[in-house]
């Protein structure tokens, strides 16, 4: 790849300008199974360049979305635009983009270097045109030397770079991903992650990257949508998802906790105060009050039900003794249900007091020693700044785990490939109590 | 396993009843075939030399003194009265198997001691049952009624004097053909084969003396030759036939019956049965001539009971007896005595009782020993194959 | 070198005990029949029941081997290859829409490809010679566009490959049935998706994919029509006749056992090479 530019500018200044022509354009696309639909009236803009992950639950059309972007099922209504061209009943060998699927689907019975060149062939290209091309795509994969292999001969990480070499050979404008990691173990799966993010680099390519596991779409993405029952849900950089989840689904489905629940706490609004041009309201949970910043567009009456949410690890514990968070944060009493030590950090769980049910999870850095300043089982209060509270939007069945009943899983695309990767997103604790 | 169990065997196999079908081999025959082989052991041995023992010097006597008989004949062949006249006359109680094929016949001796006093093989298994040894010579003392027999069987080729064998019954070799298929045209000789209406459809035997025997009658010359030049003057006629033939196979009667071959070489016998089914069928011995053929009553070497064995023999040669069987068969019968019996209708059928002119064309198959038997199956494999 | 350790040392008495039965069968079916007609191959041949007997002689060989029989063996291997292509051609989708496409219908449709071959094979070539005659209904039907042929279609080339290719539809379906059903579909989409057609995608992916079934069913269809004799003797006429036909005459009518078994040797010894020939990837269904 010799073409390709070697430095690489920070990740934080290479997120693509979202003007000109966008790579991906999905304009009001609909598509049904049957009586379910699995995508409605969705629109989506993907930027030339930029890595973007759709992210959902299962059975909440992503898939289907990719697929119609393959061409492998057409919509039943709305266009699907490719570098500004509608696509839609071009058939899936003439689109310019390629796939990476889930279950690698690499030809058995060709070699690792005629499954990269397969795609190739039909290109025209010159016979020392196409080794050079072949061998540069298995280098970027870190799979020089492997070509003579047969893919059953390859482990799982392996076979997946292959397919990822293969799929990038052909050069699309766009490459999508099919869950590419959810076949792969834990480690691996990290591993992959830190690869895909350094292909991407040096390729440049749009990546169009559908998962359900909001951590791969948090680390990797540029941007990100996250979709639920066939519509998107939030668009945004995994920052503004995750610091300002639009809704209580998205709040709830991205969580970057293993034990945690989604630190939805619902209340009722006592007061609303203008200073300035910041109005705080003041949401009355349990025995507490929790601090949140309005946003200009909203109002809110006294004692209208809210739901507030705040991330884990920006909330802190005080014990009875401490003088408690400073004035002006959320001050919420609250009792230790439960403490997981989980290495960098200690997660608590703690039951807000005078709510049962309402539960919290709040993370502590272990920067001291492990042991040192637990808090005991007496009564503990929890609190955060304003701004970290998270007003959710009326949201009545805000519960993301929940199979929405209009989405249909498309027949043969997420079935049967890999057992146990279908996400359980919330964990039971949350989800039960929540409510 | 005993002479008993083997009986019962042969009576389930038997145990269907089928129209006639003399000599219509199965296809499924080179079972028999094998099973006799590999009953009669695997190893291979040296050749049999046939005991040439003087058949006077041979007294046939039971080996198990007993009134009992067990006869092995083809299915269908023969008159109700025979086997109940024979035992009310003699007391000698009759086992009556049925076989429908001579392979399975084959099978059933090859398998050793098959507890048969008295068995019907055709022509040609004669020959070979005698060459393996099989046969007991006839004790002509027990046989009185011999001279019954026409001058022709007693003096046939297949065996002169009677010495292993007594005729059952006989027929011909001859043309099969349907009138109205043909357009009317009479079948008078071989030419037949290259009528346009016979082209790419009539059927020859495949059986190697009798298709041998069609192309040296067209090559001109004698049916039990054994000068290799004729033998390959008849390959030539036949290879040169075979482009004008529809099919190559014993089974003749389907073909004929149904319609699909107007025309066919053919056993008289199984000429008859196909009429039943299409009237339009007729049967003649070509200008060039034909062969005979006959089933013989013989008995094995193992025959427990021999000499109940020469007393049915001589039983069948009665006159009226064998008058009957010839009415109830309609074959033609070899006992000159018995022609008082025998139908007007049946006498005066061309077909079964040729004309002192047409017996003169009807040769036996005469036994050409191993070498020239050997080479007329040869020869008849270069045809098939070429 | 796994094997040496697994196949040396490992296997126990008791576990070369549970290997007698099929041992056995084998010994009492395959091998003694095939070493019985090996030996008759060397014999010569007898005219009476013996059909073989002593000395040992090559004669069977040298007659098997004669220029004269080339053009049955050029006949049987044209007959049994058409008919392996046609039983392929057919097979194919068939096998293909039943493993794929037929959904619960699955296993009625494949027994309805198996339910006639319970039928005997004789009859059902007597079937097909009502059908093929003059005034069957194939003949007819072609009749109606001119195309019929006096005489009908019996004692032809083509009856005998029809013949041969319902007689051994099952063997092929069978394989294909089996491949096809396990075929990966997502291989499809990754082809076309890489930029090939449909046509393309046939001949680079389904076809190497549904390999060890073509190679496993032509097998399986190949051999025993270049053996079968009955099909031609039925169906074709005076210029049908295969190997499998020579073969027969040899050993009916006491023709000549030792060149019966010799060319059925030669026969075996060709299907040996063609099994060993076969491929690692047709070993998986065959």
């Amino acid at each position: 790849m010799s073409e390709e530019p070697r430095e690489t500018p920070a990740r934080v200044q290479r997120v693509p300008e979202p003007s000109g022509v966008p790579a991906v354009e999905l304009r009001g696309v609909t598509r049904s199974y049957a009586d379910q639909v699995a995508v409605r009236e969705l629109s989506l803009r993907v930027g030339e360049g930029e890595f973007f992950s759709v992210l959902g639950p299962s059975g909440s059309g992503k898939t289907t979305l990719l697929r119609m972007v393959a061409g492998f099922e057409d919509p039943d209504g709305g266009a699907i635009l490719l570098g500004g061209r509608d696509v839609v009943g071009v058939p899936a060998y003439r689109r310019d983009v390629n796939t990476v699927f889930q279950s690698y689907a690499l030809f058995p019975h060709l070699s690792v270097w005629d499954n990269v060149a397969y795609g190739l062939r039909r290109l025209g290209l010159r016979r020392a045109e196409l080794r050079t091309r072949v061998g540069d795509y298995l280098e970027l994969v870190q799979l020089a030397g492997y070509g003579r292999r047969r893919p059953h001969q390859l482990s799982g990480g392996q076979q997946q770079r292959v397919a990822i070499a293969r799929a990038l050979a052909r050069r699309p404008r766009v490459l999508l991903l099919d869950e590419p990691l959810a076949a792969l173990d834990a480690q691996l799966r990290a591993q992959l992650r830190v690869e895909l993010t350094r292909i991407q680099r040096e390729v440049g390519t749009t990546f169009l990257y559908v998962t359900h596991d909001q951590e791969e779409a948090l680390v990797l993405s540029h941007r990100l949508a996250v979709l639920r029952a066939g519509r998107v849900e939030q668009v945004g950089t995994p920052a503004d998802v995750y610091e300002r989840p639009a809704s209580r689904f998205v709040a709830e489905f991205i969580r970057s906790s293993t034990t945690g629940g989604s630190n939805v706490l619902e209340g009722t609004v006592r007061t609303v105060t203008t200073a300035g041009d910041v109005a705080t309201v003041e949401v009355a949970v349990g025995e507490g009050s929790v601090l949140a910043e309005l946003p200009p567009n909203r109002a809110l009456r006294r004692g209208q039900p809210v739901a507030v949410a705040v991330r884990p690890e920006k909330a802190r514990l005080y014990a009875g003794e401490d003088a408690g968070p400073p004035s002006g944060w959320s001050r919420v009493p609250v009792r230790l249900r439960d403490t997981v030590y989980t290495g960098a950090a200690t997660e608590h769980l703690v039951e807000v007091v005078g709510a049962p049910g309402a539960l919290l999870t709040v993370f502590t850095q272990n920067t001291r020693r492990a042991g040192e300043a637990e808090p005991g089982g007496g009564p503990v209060l929890a609190g955060w700044e304003p701004r970290f509270s998270v007003l959710l939007d009326d949201d009545p069945s805000g519960d993301a785990s929940s199979e929405p009943s209009g989405a249909a899983r498309p027949p043969a695309a997420e079935t049967g490939l890999t057992p146990g990767s279908a996400p359980d997103p919330v964990g039971v604790t949350a989800r039960s109590d929540v409510r | 396993m005993g002479d008993r169990d083997a009986v019962r065997i042969a009576r389930l196999w038997d145990g269907r009843e089928r129209p006639l079908t003399r000599r219509a081999m199965l296809r499924s025959t080179a079972f028999f075939a094998l099973a006799a082989h590999g009953a009669a052991g695997c190893a291979i041995s040296e050749p049999v030399q046939p005991r040439h023992t003087d058949p006077a010097a041979e007294r046939a006597v039971n080996e198990v003194e007993e009134p009992v008989l067990n006869f092995f004949n083809w299915t269908d062949y023969v008159d109700e009265d025979t086997i109940p006249g024979f035992e009310d006359e003699t007391g000698i109680s009759v086992t009556y198997d049925n076989f429908s094929s001579n392979d399975e016949l084959e099978a059933k001796l090859a398998a050793g001691a098959s507890g048969y006093d008295l068995i019907v093989p055709s022509d040609n298994f004669l020959r070979r049952f005698l060459r393996s040894d099989l046969l007991r010579p006839l004790d002509h003392d027990l046989i009185p009624n011999l001279g019954n027999l026409e001058r022709r069987f007693r003096e046939a080729e297949y065996d002169p004097g009677n010495r292993y064998s007594v005729p059952w019954a006989w027929g011909t070799t001859g043309l099969a053909f349907s009138r109205q298929a043909l357009g009317g045209a009479d079948v008078t000789s071989l030419d037949a084969f290259r009528l346009a209406a016979a082209r790419g459809r009539s059927v020859l035997l495949d059986e190697a003396r009798d298709a041998m025997a069609l192309g040296l009658l067209g090559a001109g010359h004698d049916p039990n030759t054994t000068d290799p030049g004729e033998l390959e003057d008849a390959v030539e006629y036949l290879l040169d036939l075979k482009s004008v033939l529809g099919q190559i196979t014993s089974d003749v009667i389907e073909p004929l019956a149904s319609g699909q071959a107007p025309l066919a070489q053919a056993w008289s016998g199984d000429v008859f049965q196909a009429m039943e089914t299409n009237p339009d069928l007729d049967f003649v011995i070509p200008e060039e001539g034909g062969l005979s053929w006959v089933d013989v009553l013989c008995v094995p070497r193992s025959a427990p009971h021999a000499a109940n064995a020469h007393r049915f023999i001589d039983h069948i040669l009665r006159p009226e007896v064998g008058g009957r069987l010839a009415n109830a068969i309609q074959y033609g019968s070899p006992n000159a005595a018995a022609r008082p019996f025998v139908d007007e209708e049946l006498l005066a059928d061309e077909r079964i009782y040729p004309s002192a002119e047409a017996l003169a064309r009807v040769p036996f198959t005469r036994d050409l020993g191993p070498e020239i038997e050997g080479r007329y199956a040869d020869a008849w494999t270069r045809v098939k194959t070429g | 070198m796994g094997g040496m350790t697994r196949g040396g040392t490992g296997r126990s008495l008791a576990g070369w005990a549970a290997l007698a039965p099929a041992g056995l069968w084998l010994g009492a079916f395959f091998v003694v029949p095939v070493a019985l007609v090996a030996q008759y191959s060397f014999a010569t041949r007898d005219l009476g029941i013996a059909r073989v007997v002593l000395p040992w002689t090559l004669d069977a060989y040298r007659l098997a081997l004669d220029p004269a029989v080339l053009p049955i063996f050029w006949r049987t291997a044209a007959y049994s290859l058409s008919a392996t292509l046609a039983c392929l051609v057919i097979g194919l989708p068939l096998a293909w829409f039943v493993a794929r496409h037929a959904g619960r219908w699955r296993l009625v449709l494949l027994g309805a490809v198996l339910v006639p071959f319970w039928a005997s094979h004789l009859a059902r070539v007597y079937a097909w010679k009502a059908l093929l005659a003059e005034d069957g209904p194939v003949n007819r039907v072609l009749g109606l566009v001119g195309l019929d042929r006096p005489g009908g279609l019996l004692l032809t080339d083509a009856a005998v490959v029809v013949g041969l290719t319902y007689g051994y539809l099952p063997f092929m379906v069978l394989p294909l049935y089996v491949v096809c059903r396990r075929f990966d579909p997502r291989l499809l989409e990754a082809s076309y998706d890489l930029g090939h057609g449909r046509f393309g995608t046939f001949f680079r992916v389904v076809l190497p994919g549904l390999a060890p079934g073509v190679v496993a069913g032509s097998l399986l269809v190949l051999v025993p029509s270049v053996g079968d004799f009955v099909t031609p003797a039925l169906l074709g006429g005076v210029n049908q006749l295969t190997f499998g036909g020579v073969i027969d005459d040899q050993f009916r009518g006491g023709n000549n056992w030792p060149l019966g078994s010799a060319l059925a040797v030669l026969l075996l010894a060709t299907v040996a090479v063609l099994w060993v020939a076969r491929g690692r990837r047709a070993r998986e269904v065959l």
